[in-house]
């Protein structure tokens, strides 16, 4: 069993003999406390037969709430049979197929861009990372799709749906030379912790290999829009927690997932500085949030 | 009649909204805002009931008096037509 420390929480991944993505080894800790999240991966032949109509289908698996737990499986698995996620217990069981279980190795693998078309040794990583996610929540935490950045001891996250330009945006910044350190590449998890609202970068980071193990201060959101000109908007706190529950990671499978997502959500909006940014792929965006930010600091 | 399962009523802050759930999400239903009513209405709905019951649940909360009845009968049930229209209610048996 290999222990992490991911956003604060400790998570135990019994993974058997499978190597796991070398992002995840860096989020290694020897700390021997128990684990608020424990995955574990099970070698099995079958699963729990399930006999209930599916909540979602969608283009990679089906989702089913099964009472005690919800159970996911997958329409084309190469390796995976099945996904287990307790709501009694912080637990999750991947179960994965006895016979292709020599060929898994995800250790040089990066998760697709598109989560809606993953396959192969992506299986085991995003299940992994669905069950963090799902029980990340339970602790009031939100991973938010977003590029992100460190500028000023902050964290400052773009969020957006895939291909709006948050990457590009970020990529403005360095073109302008400015003194920021990247964090990660496509989500950061954001938590309440009592005298502060922090952010915390994941080993999950889509295909761009930006990430790091590192938590700090939140200093604000920007929701990107296309736009003809760049200008910066600030929201209000239910625009802003609409915005957060709109590019939130946590599942939303039914109303109770979901309620617990608004909940948490109208709790960090109100603490949290969130903006709307609506942006041309040029450094000018860039010019007109770092002097957002800037002016905002120096009030 | 009910509200789909794929819908939920929230109040974020002084605002209320109907937000799509698990495979509403997937097929693309947007959210819509509603008026505090509106919200009311949803809340009702959230377990099976008649339009009758709904129209005593939304007069009993606005303290609705003699012919004020019938009109919340009346707007009530346009109301309740849409939402059946555009597949946010299913009728049960």
């Amino acid at each position: 069993m290999i222990r992490y420390k991911i956003a604060g929480l400790n998570v135990a991944i019994d993974n058997g003999l499978i190597k796991l993505n070398k992002e995840l080894a860096e989020f290694e800790t020897q700390e021997e406390i128990s684990p608020d999240i424990f995955i574990k991966l099970e070698v099995s032949e079958s699963v729990p037969e399930i006999k209930t109509e599916a909540l979602v289908h969608n283009m990679v698996n089906l989702i089913y709430d099964v009472g005690s737990y919800y159970f996911i499986t997958y329409y084309r698995p190469k390796f995976l049979t099945g996904l287990m996620l307790s709501k009694e217990k912080h637990t999750a069981t991947i179960y994965v197929d006895m016979d292709k279980y020599a060929d898994i190795d995800t250790e040089n693998v990066v998760l697709s861009k598109n989560r809606d078309d993953i396959s192969g040794p992506q299986e085991l990583l995003y299940a992994i990372e669905v069950s963090f996610y799902f029980y990340a929540g339970l602790y009031g935490r939100i991973p938010v799709h977003s590029a992100s950045i460190i500028y000023r001891d902050k964290a400052w996250l773009f969020a957006a749906s895939s291909g709006t330009g948050k990457s590009t945006h970020v990529d403005m910044w360095r073109k302008m030379g400015y003194d920021f350190t990247d964090f990660n590449g496509d989500v950061a998890m954001i938590y309440d912790a009592g005298n502060a609202i922090m952010a915390s970068s994941l080993p999950w980071c889509g295909t761009s290999q930006i990430y790091m193990n590192k938590t700090v201060e939140l200093g604000g959101i920007f929701f990107l829009k296309r736009g003809t000109s760049d200008l910066t908007r600030c929201l209000n706190d239910v625009d802003g927690a609409l915005g957060i529950i709109s590019r939130s990671f946590l599942p939303n499978w039914d109303r109770e997932l979901l309620s617990r997502t608004v909940m948490i959500a109208t709790r960090l909006a109100d603490r949290t500085k969130l903006y709307e940014l609506y942006c041309t792929q040029t450094v000018e965006a860039a010019k007109v949030v770092k002097e957002e930010i800037d002016g905002g600091m120096e009030l | 009649m009910k509200l789909v399962s794929s819908f939920l009523p929230a109040q974020i802050g002084n605002r209320y909204f109907l937000l799509p759930v698990g495979q509403a999400t997937v097929e693309g239903r947007n959210m819509l805002e509603l008026n505090e009513t509106g919200y009311d209405i949803m809340m009702c709905l959230l377990e099976d009931c008649s339009l009758d019951t709904l129209v005593d649940k939304i007069s009993q909360k606005y303290e609705a008096l003699g012919n004020e009845k019938e009109t919340i009968y009346m707007l009530v049930s346009e109301y309740v037509t849409k939402l059946l229209d555009m597949n946010y209610l299913i009728m049960k048996d």
